[in-house]
């Protein structure tokens, strides 16, 4: 704990000295930081039981720089020295967690970027490293909400070894791009055990993004996804689809995806799970009003010793059923205030307080079932209620896990998260 | 007013081309033709009975008699028309075909045709299928309910029976061993072992004397042993509850065996995470403080289960298929220590979950595995999964054979009545099936042949007899022996059921 507060703070102050030195979009360097306390109380979280906790969730420091041609990103997200046991989080699932989201990995995210000139009204781009792969939508800590929606792994692949090219035809109001991306399949096993890289390429997504206006975006995306679930291989390989659309005001932000993973070897499909979400925010006086509906599919497997705990990969191959989640979520964030001396007043923090109250009501969808949500849970409809504060500082991205060409769409408007620092690349 | 006129006009306009299109183009009547045409639905009959279906006979400008015939028939069919002319006016006859005892089961297509004085004859194809009669369901005895877990594997010793829980019901976990008392026909509970720090029990065995107990626990990360002394069969005392070591990923599965006149505890160690999944081979020499004596990285992506028998060592190496070791009986030199591997097959659709290497004592044959495949299923509801047939006549070259496949539900444990030759497999939501097994089974007619060219024991008739409980069962494990036959299902408790006969 205190040495992700150490580092937050170093960042802060590194901050401060470069930002006058950030200038165009060709040669800069930013560097920013967030972090979000908060207090959970799950009603219940399972077994009839309620929990209370608190997190010091989210902690990352974000980089971006650029030069020329060339650019780099990099997040470190300090989870895994925060959030061990994970955080509650009513039906989100993956890399061994469910119920409570899994902390991410110490290096969430290095790439390393080369773009084409932007004078030019067609454009290429080519990106390597560790990050986000070119599938799906925003990922959630960029969005307005605190807790995850539980299509998270339906909706999102990252914290892959990389390559991702892309091609941009049109200018920054009206454009396409298509981007194509080679990974590694293996999920993260730990925050800080690395990706499996001579698993690289083992495979794939293809993500078109349509922008017909400003601040309107078209996404459909398609990705296989070799064995997520065993490190080794030989698990699962999914096969998963994605199609959003997303719309920005200065004061407004609405996406509504759909997304659907296929579970199984080559053509032989032995699980589907469907979702679809929908969620915007509006800002008034200072004050931003969020809401998200969702209904998700996930598979239940064996819980572990923890019981927000599963093995990775379904064992035997087989899960204990399938439920859908009806997800509805609304968060009130207050008026940004910053620290009050001059002083620090330098480290360009923002402090977002907030309260968000989430309902879910998880049914099985296949009967006779042996993990019956009900009596698993010891209610038909669990609460949540999450009430913290929100800090960014230093100088804050819109938005994560776009590089090269697309990344230059993510501009000041997208001002999606709380009162978020954001800024135009 | 000029719209409306207009609208007249064109309404009168469109009513002068129709009608002088329909003076222009009426046909002129052509001069009559005569046709017939034949149709039948397929037709199903079981062995030694006798089916029907009714042919139709269309007849266009024919008035005159046609004549019925059928051709294709199986050896050992007979087919009838009744009638088999038809006068004018007759349009349907009655298709009757006799079914031997003898035929072979599987679909044929007959080939129907009608016959006429100058007319053009006409045919139709029949699909005509020879099927078994259902076989006779096993009746149960008795169940022992359990409500409060989930029923996983089972083992019974004389007149009491030991069963594991598994996963999370409700509240409790699966850390339960219940002891039965099953001397009567509705088997009893008598008394409830909790394994501490366990949520998932597996396999469940009494060592062949009878003094030990010994349970899976695959709880990760809490795998391991729990080994009791059976004071009696129905009071069992802790020895050792493992904690660490190589048994902590997980213990899937344990097979409790003896070679040399030791006592082992063969152990398939879940995958976890970089840490790939081993066989643990544990003596229990000691039982209070057993001890490894192998390990060894087998199975892609798993190592499931194992079958020892006679020095040998069978692995169910799910998409490796299965393994066949020296551990001593094999006479290349392997040891219980340095196992060494014989031959691997992988088998079709891999997913190998589960062995039984078959000695007949009828013919003292040892020529066939039976493995079971664990295809993908939510469990309590639905599971996939064939019995595939591997003839080890030649342990150095083993060879698939022949499969068994029941629609809409996947195999899991077995067990073998092996002095009649019946192999009893759980079959999850399928209840539990009842093999015939004893003779050749890699050898079959063309007819009774998977697409791919092996054996179907369904076609074959090998079905002897199956169980079905209440209609709503998840059967995890069977146990045939001396004392009757038993089936632990999932969602129900402990079943005791008539074992089959011959």
């Amino acid at each position: 704990m205190r040495f992700a507060v150490s580092i937050a703070v170093s960042a802060a102050l590194i901050t401060t000295r470069v930002g006058a030195q950030a200038s165009d979009a060709r040669s800069f360097f930013r560097l920013g930081g967030m972090a979000v306390g908060a207090v959970t109380q799950a009603s219940p979280a399972l077994f009839g039981r309620n929990i209370t906790e608190g997190y010091f969730t989210q902690p990352n420091i974000m980089t971006d720089a650029a030069r020329g041609w060339f650019s780099a990103h990099g997040t470190l997200n300090l989870e895994g020295y925060t959030l061990r046991r994970g955080e509650l989080n009513a039906g989100i699932y993956g890399e061994g967690y469910v119920d409570r989201r899994h902390p991410h990995t110490l290096v969430h995210e290095v790439m390393f970027t080369a773009t084409t000139p932007a004078q030019q009204r067609v454009r290429a781009s080519l990106a390597a490293g560790k990050g986000f792969v070119s599938y799906g939508t925003d990922d959630p800590m960029m969005r307005p909400f605190v807790k995850y929606p539980v299509n998270h792994h339906h909706a999102q692949i990252i914290e892959r070894v990389v390559t991702t090219g892309a091609l941009r035809v049109g200018g920054a109001a009206r454009s396409v791009v298509l981007e194509h991306s080679f990974f590694n399949g293996d999920e993260p096993v730990s925050p800080f055990i690395g990706p499996q890289w001579n698993r690289f390429g083992d495979s794939r997504s293809t993500r078109l993004t349509l922008i017909p206006v400003r601040d309107l975006e078209l996404q459909a995306s398609r990705a296989f996804v070799h064995s997520p679930g065993i490190t080794q291989g030989g698990a699962f390989d999914h096969t998963q689809t994605s199609a959003s659309l997303r719309a920005t005001r200065e004061r407004e932000y609405a996406l509504v995806e759909f997304a659907r993973t296929d579970e199984g070897f080559k053509n032989a499909r032995a699980f589907r799970f469907h979702s679809v979400l929908a969620e915007g925010s509006a800002t008034r006086r200072n004050w931003q009003l969020a809401l998200r509906a969702e209904r998700t599919e996930r598979p239940e497997n064996e819980r572990l010793l923890d019981p927000f705990r599963i093995a990775n990969g379904h064992i035997d191959f087989q899960i204990v059923g399938i439920t859908r989640w009806n997800v509805a979520t609304v968060q009130l964030a207050a008026p940004p205030f910053d620290l009050p001396t001059a002083q620090l007043k330098k480290l360009h923090t923002r402090f977002v307080p907030f309260v968000e109250v989430a309902m879910a009501q998880p049914r099985e969808v296949r009967k006779p079932a042996v993990f019956v949500p009900r009596e698993f849970y010891g209610a038909g409809t669990l609460w949540s209620v999450t009430a913290g504060l929100r800090l960014h500082v230093g100088q804050m991205r819109a938005r994560m896990g776009r590089y090269g060409v697309l990344a230059e769409r993510s501009d000041s408007k997208t001002h999606v998260g709380p009162h978020s620092t954001t800024h135009r690349e | 007013m000029m719209r409306f006129v207009s609208s007249g006009f064109a309404v009168v306009l469109t009513a002068a081309l129709f009608i002088s299109c329909g003076e222009a183009t009426e046909p002129l009547a052509p001069p009559p033709e005569s046709a017939i045409g034949v149709s039948a639905n397929s037709l199903s009959s079981v062995l030694g009975t006798t089916g029907s279906t009714t042919v139709t006979v269309t007849r266009t400008n024919y008035t005159r008699t046609v004549s019925l015939t059928v051709s294709g028939l199986p050896t050992g069919v007979t087919a009838v028309f009744a009638p088999a002319t038809l006068f004018e006016g007759q349009t349907t006859s009655n298709l009757v075909l006799t079914v031997a005892a003898n035929v072979v089961i599987g679909t044929t297509n007959l080939v129907v045709t009608a016959t006429g004085v100058d007319v053009l004859p006409a045919s139709a194809v029949v699909p005509f299928t020879v099927t078994t009669a259902p076989p006779n369901t096993l009746a149960s005895l008795g169940l022992g309910q359990v409500n409060d877990r989930y029923t996983a594997e089972l083992w019974v010793r004389g007149t009491t029976a030991y069963t594991t829980t598994w996963g999370t019901r409700g509240a409790n976990r699966g850390n339960a061993v219940k002891i039965w008392d099953v001397s009567g026909n509705t088997p009893v509970i008598v008394d409830s072992l909790i394994v501490p720090n366990a949520t998932t029990l597996g396999d469940v065995q009494v060592s062949d004397d009878g003094s030990l107990l010994v349970v899976a626990i695959e709880s990760n990360p809490n795998g391991g042993l729990a080994i009791y002394q059976l004071d009696t069969p129905r009071s069992a005392r802790a020895l050792v509850r493992t904690t660490g070591g190589d048994l902590l990923a997980g213990v899937h599965t344990a097979e409790v065996a003896r070679v040399n006149g030791i006592l082992y505890a063969f152990c398939a160690i879940d995958p976890v995470g970089p840490n790939p999944s081993r066989l643990v081979i544990v003596s229990l020499q000691n039982p209070s403080q057993p001890t490894t004596v192998a390990s060894l990285t087998i199975g892609a992506p798993i190592l499931h289960d194992v079958f020892v028998r006679d020095g040998l060592l069978f692995t169910a190496e799910w998409d490796d298929g299965v393994g066949i070791w020296d551990i001593g009986g094999g006479g290349t030199g392997g040891t219980i220590t340095a196992p060494k591997r014989i031959s691997r097959l992988q088998t079709v659709g891999g997913n190998a979950h589960n062995i039984w290497w078959f000695h007949d004592p009828s013919n003292n044959s040892k020529s066939f595995l039976f493995i079971g495949e664990e295809g993908p299923g939510v469990i309590g509801s639905g599971s996939a999964g064939d019995i595939h047939v591997v003839d080890v006549s030649i342990m150095t070259a083993p060879k698939e054979v022949a499969s068994y496949r029941v629609s809409g539900a996947g195999v899991h444990n077995f067990s073998m009545d092996e002095a009649n030759g019946l192999l009893y497999a759980a079959f999850y939501n399928g209840g539990v099936r009842v093999l015939d097994v004893r003779g050749e089974l890699g050898i079959c007619t063309a007819a009774q042949k998977t697409a791919d060219g092996r054996c179907d024991l369904s076609l074959m008739n090998r079905e002897k007899t199956r169980f079905v409980g209440n209609g709503s069962v998840y059967v995890w494990g069977v146990h045939w022996s001396s004392s009757g036959f038993f089936a632990s299902d999932m969602l129900n408790g402990l079943w005791r059921v008539t074992p089959a006969t011959r």
